[in-house]
């Protein structure tokens, strides 16, 4: 019943050699001559998003570039279920040479610390950073609010009328209602889904004013002019969507920050720690991942592993700080 | 509109049904309710569905006890009688080898484990003991190991020594 | 029209059809494999499909999405076992037929209806894409709890013998899904900090569990069966038994138009309603649960006509209504392809393309179900000890291969021990099933409903489809307590005279 992309299992995405059709499915992993070679020569990209998630893409575009640069061979492994947490007892378990990574996102951190998975993010650490996911406010075409001020103003005239959707409850897109609430002291009502499909219809048909989410879900109804983009929880503009003004420019100080990185088990390999630092802002500069970055509407935030390292520190005391704050839980 | 011979099993499940009810509720309010939370609530819900159960649990013993004062129907097919203990006695026995095969796959892999079970289930319901049910059964744990691992590519339990 | 000549040569230069037939026979092993649903066997097929031509790779994808919904019915007729959601209500009288010997017979109805509900589906997409595609944005949050809510109606007809103990098991199912995460607050519901249950239990699990795994526990006990009268061979049903089952066909094809076109509803809602409705339109519903031809007809045309409709959400929208219509998009979006209401206008080729790469899969399936279903028989009836026994490792296999997990495992075994006790003291268990599945949809756009609302309940009535849907809801339940209750009693009365009453 669930519309959420969450999906059902977790697949080697190796192609069994017995079933390949010939001459279709092409390796394109084979590493380079004359490039440095990393600590391994093949590394596992392990993701809890299963086949055609949005880990699991990244990982596959990531993959197409990553072994020139690196001098390895790469593959994509979906490990998904019970939330990320079956993919982080595989990190946490596994190799630190090298050989083992973990493509992230906020929900693992909030599966560590919303329930007690056997391995949590006292086994885990950022390895780097690669991108922030922008999140948008929109609006249905017909909606008279051209802006997210006007949105907000509205809001403020009407306390407790607006509906704002949501995705899950416990997404950052959730925690962005709440946080514009405070910054922008309104009340508006969130109403939370089970997926972005789900809340795309109700934004659509009226059920909502508005609704916050990613680009990625609705770019068809954008091009269709059935849904318009009035505000984008960014700290600048995102060159996908050069015409959407950012929440700050409109007199809300917010910015999303639903980022996408890497990770590894405690004591990784330090050489290993230093060659994705080097290979990250190479992969990023290659014109087909480039061309790919901007389609997906994704931000670069590269960070190295310092800097990762205290950047999901912080974010994980926040969203502790939130949700004990909103009572989901005691813990933490 | 039960049958007769299920009358008294009816009493003591609704009984039962009423005891899960009565838990379910307990647990339901030991649910902390968030500041996200609406005017339902987390236990608006299992409150609901507690209500409905205990209501229709009890709606079951009080036709039960109506049919059973009333009709005094013969008591159906007891434990006592050796053929019922026999039936769930084998039934008890495959579920002993299914929990079995759970504690051991991560220990000694799939492909044993499932042989052991193949095996041993083959075993417990007739068939004749022979040295070929080993065998029969170990191909049947790789056909099955070969459709999902190589076939689908679907990992199983590898467990420690394999 | 050019969007045949699209067609037609999307069908014959390019690797169309093997993609088809390739797509189509890996999703009937995948759905015929217990615990591999729709959606797993489409999420192991992606990654094939990397490289390949968009058109070419999503038609793959849609053909295994057809086989899966199909293949799902074989181990439901044949071991007790749903393959797939949408397949258990398949298994009420699919597998009584099985027992009765009458397993080709039964195989032969599912595959016909399943062929001729999805190629009503696919025609339904491709002429009504547009219409049907207005009918799902149509759906408020209130409107689908009256839809959730007429599901679980089905209820009250389903329980044989006994209503109340059918709202007992209907209860446990939806306590059963409030397992997990709290669809407003995000709090964890009775998980026990368990990550294993963090996402809630997996209703193919419960089935699994409640069908398979009781079916084996108590077959342990009981005597090997005679099989010296039973089909080895499939048997396609005559043109003249296809007519009388007509009014089941058209049903199944009916509701599993209008089920697929809402996303969220999906094949399970829609095999049960027809179940429901076919045994209510019946000349013979007495048959139903007891081997009736028209209770595999209804569901299996119903779920395959899914297949086709949930397609209009998905590509004219890019709001998928089901889990595996979610990896199709997401198999869309790694082609590079954006679903929306401009792909018909963009893509042409591509949608024509899949359209009639559909058809192909739809038209392949009546051969390659005939090849597979004839080994498949032999398949079981093998001896009783050695079939039960490779029964059990499947399915124990299977359930393992869901979510990658022992527990899941164990939790299966335990709904089987739930599932023997219901039996036992005569619980039926089709309206645990529908617990399970409807139980989060239920909540969750109830509570949506009143927050839009502002906590008003009026929102259920004002809504016109949620008011339409609520009457159908009633007027339900007010029949199946009256066929229950009323009407015997008012016969007993007649028969008084007489017979003096013996109950």
């Amino acid at each position: 019943m669930t519309i959420s992309r969450r999906r059902a299992l977790s697949t080697l995405a190796l192609v069994p050699a017995g079933l390949a059709m010939p001459g279709i499915v092409r390796a394109q992993n084979a590493p380079a001559a004359g490039v440095p070679r990393y600590p391994v020569p093949h590394v596992t990209l392990i993701t809890h998003s299963s086949p055609g998630g949005g880990g699991d893409v990244m990982g596959r575009e990531m993959i197409k570039h990553l072994p020139q640069i690196m001098g390895v061979t790469m593959a994509v492994e979906n490990v998904s279920g019970a939330a990320g947490a079956r993919a982080m007892t595989r990190i946490a378990t596994g190799p630190t040479d090298g050989s083992v990574v973990y493509i992230t996102t906020p929900t693992h951190v909030n599966t560590a610390i919303m329930s007690r998975p056997p391995h949590g993010l006292e086994h885990l650490q950022a390895l780097v950073n690669i991108f922030f996911d922008p999140q948008y406010l929109m609006v249905r075409n017909e909606s008279p609010h051209k802006t997210a001020a006007e949105m907000i103003a509205a809001a403020r005239a009407n306390p407790g009328r607006q509906r704002w959707g949501a995705t899950l409850p416990s997404a950052l897109e959730r925690q962005l209602v709440e946080q514009v609430k405070r910054a922008a002291s309104i009340n508006v009502t969130a109403v939370t889904h089970d997926g972005g499909g789900d809340m795309l219809i109700n934004v659509l048909n009226g059920s909502l004013e508005c609704g916050i989410g990613e680009l990625q879900e609705v770019l068809g109804q954008i091009e269709a002019r059935r849904l318009r983009l009035i505000g984008v929880f960014a700290p600048q503009r995102v060159p996908a969507t050069p015409d959407v003004p950012t929440m700050r420019e409109q007199g809300v100080n917010i910015v999303a920050e639903k980022f996408r990185g890497l990770a590894t088990a405690r004591n990784f390999s330090p050489a290993a720690i230093a060659a994705w630092e080097a290979a990250i802002p190479k992969l990023v500069e290659v014109p087909a991942f480039k061309d790919w970055i901007t389609k997906s509407a994704l931000v670069n935030a590269f960070m190295k592993h310092e800097e990762a390292k205290a950047f999901e520190a912080r974010f994980v005391a926040s969203q502790r700080e939130f949700f004990r704050e909103m009572g989901i839980t005691t813990r933490g | 509109m039960t049958e007769r011979t299920h009358t008294r099993r009816d009493l003591v499940s609704g009984i039962v049904m009423l005891g899960v009810a009565g838990l379910y509720w307990i647990e339901a309010g030991k649910l902390e309710i968030s500041f996200l939370d609406d005017e339902v609530t987390v236990r608006g819900f299992p409150n609901l569905l507690a209500y409905a159960l205990g209501l229709f649990a009890i709606a079951l013993i009080v036709q039960s006890v109506i049919v059973l004062v009333r009709h005094r129907p013969p008591a159906g097919e007891s434990l006592a009688d050796p053929e019922t203990r026999r039936r769930h006695g084998m039934a008890i026995g495959l579920l002993a080898f299914a929990v079995g095969y759970v504690l051991l796959a991560p220990i000694i892999g799939y492909v044993l484990a499932a042989t052991l079970l193949i095996a041993a289930a083959v075993w417990w319901q007739g068939a004749r003991l022979h040295w070929t049910i080993i065998p029969a059964a170990l191909a049947g744990a790789i056909v099955l190991w070969a459709v999902f691992v190589r076939l689908l590519g679907i990992q199983l339990p590898p467990g420690l020594w394999f | 029209m050019t969007g045949l000549s699209v067609a037609w040569t999307t069908l014959t230069g390019t690797w169309a059809l093997p993609a088809a037939l390739m797509g189509l026979v890996w999703g009937i092993i995948g759905g015929a494999l217990p615990g591999i649903s729709a959606s797993i066997t489409i999420a192991l097929l992606l990654p094939f499909t990397f490289g390949l031509d968009p058109t070419i790779a999503i038609i793959m994808l849609a053909s295994a999405y057809v086989g899966a919904e199909y293949g799902g019915s074989i181990p439901a007729i044949l071991i007790r076992t749903p393959g797939t959601n949408s397949a258990a209500a398949t298994a009420i009288d699919g597998y009584e037929m099985h027992k009765q010997g009458r397993s080709g017979e039964a195989l032969g109805l599912s595959l016909v209806a399943g062929t001729i509900g999805g190629l009503i589906g696919i025609f339904m997409l491709i002429l009504l894409a547009e219409p049907l595609a207005d009918i799902a944005l149509a759906f408020t949050p209130p409107a689908y709890f009256s839809l959730g809510l007429l599901g679980l109606s089905v209820i009250a007809t389903l329980s044989e013998g006994s209503m109340i103990k059918g709202f007992i098991t209907g209860t446990l199912g939806l306590m059963i899904a409030s397992v997990g995460p709290d669809p407003v607050s995000g709090v964890t519901r009775f998980t026990y900090d368990s990550p294993e249950l963090l996402g809630g239990i997996r209703p193919i699990v419960v089935m699994i569990g409640i069908f398979a795994v009781a079916e084996l526990l108590s077959q342990a006990g009981q005597p090997p069966w005679d099989r010296s009268s039973a089909q080895t061979r499939i048997k396609l049903p005559s043109l003249r038994t296809l007519w009388s089952l007509k009014r089941s066909l058209l049903l199944g094809s009916g509701i599993g138009v209008f089920e697929g076109v809402t996303p969220g509803a999906g094949g399970t809602v829609a095999a049960f309603l027809s179940y429901n409705e076919a045994k209510r339109w019946s000349a013979n519903p007495e048959l139903f649960g007891k081997g009736s031809p028209e209770a595999i007809v209804a569901p299996e045309a119903a779920n395959n006509t899914v297949a086709g409709t949930a397609l209009v959400p998905t590509m004219s929208f890019g709001i998928p209504g089901s889990n595996s219509t979610a990896i199709l998009l997401g198999g869309m979006l790694l082609h590079g392809l954006q679903p929306g209401p401009m792909l018909f206008e963009k893509h042409p080729d591509f949608v024509y393309g899949v359209f009639s790469g559909l058809v192909m899969a739809n038209l392949l399936q009546f051969p390659v179900g005939i090849i597979i279903l004839t080994p498949c028989i032999w398949l079981v009836n093998r001896p009783k000890p050695w079939l039960m026994s490779y029964i059990l490792a499947l399915v124990l296999t299977g359930v393992y291969a869901v979510d990658h997990s022992l527990f899941d495992v164990a939790l299966c075994i335990f709904f089987g021990v739930l599932g023997y006790l219901m039996r036992l003291f005569g619980y039926p268990f089709l309206p645990m099933v529908l617990g399970v599945i409807l139980g989060r949809l239920v909540e969750s756009q109830y509570r949506r409903a009143l927050a839009i609302s502002g906590g008003e309940h009026a929102i259920f009535v004002t809504d016109p489809i949620s008011l339409g849907l609520l009457i159908a809801c009633a007027l339900l339940v007010s029949y199946s307590l009256y066929t229950t209750y009323l009407r015997p009693a008012r016969d007993a009365a007649e028969a008084r005279p007489e017979s003096p009453s013996t109950n």
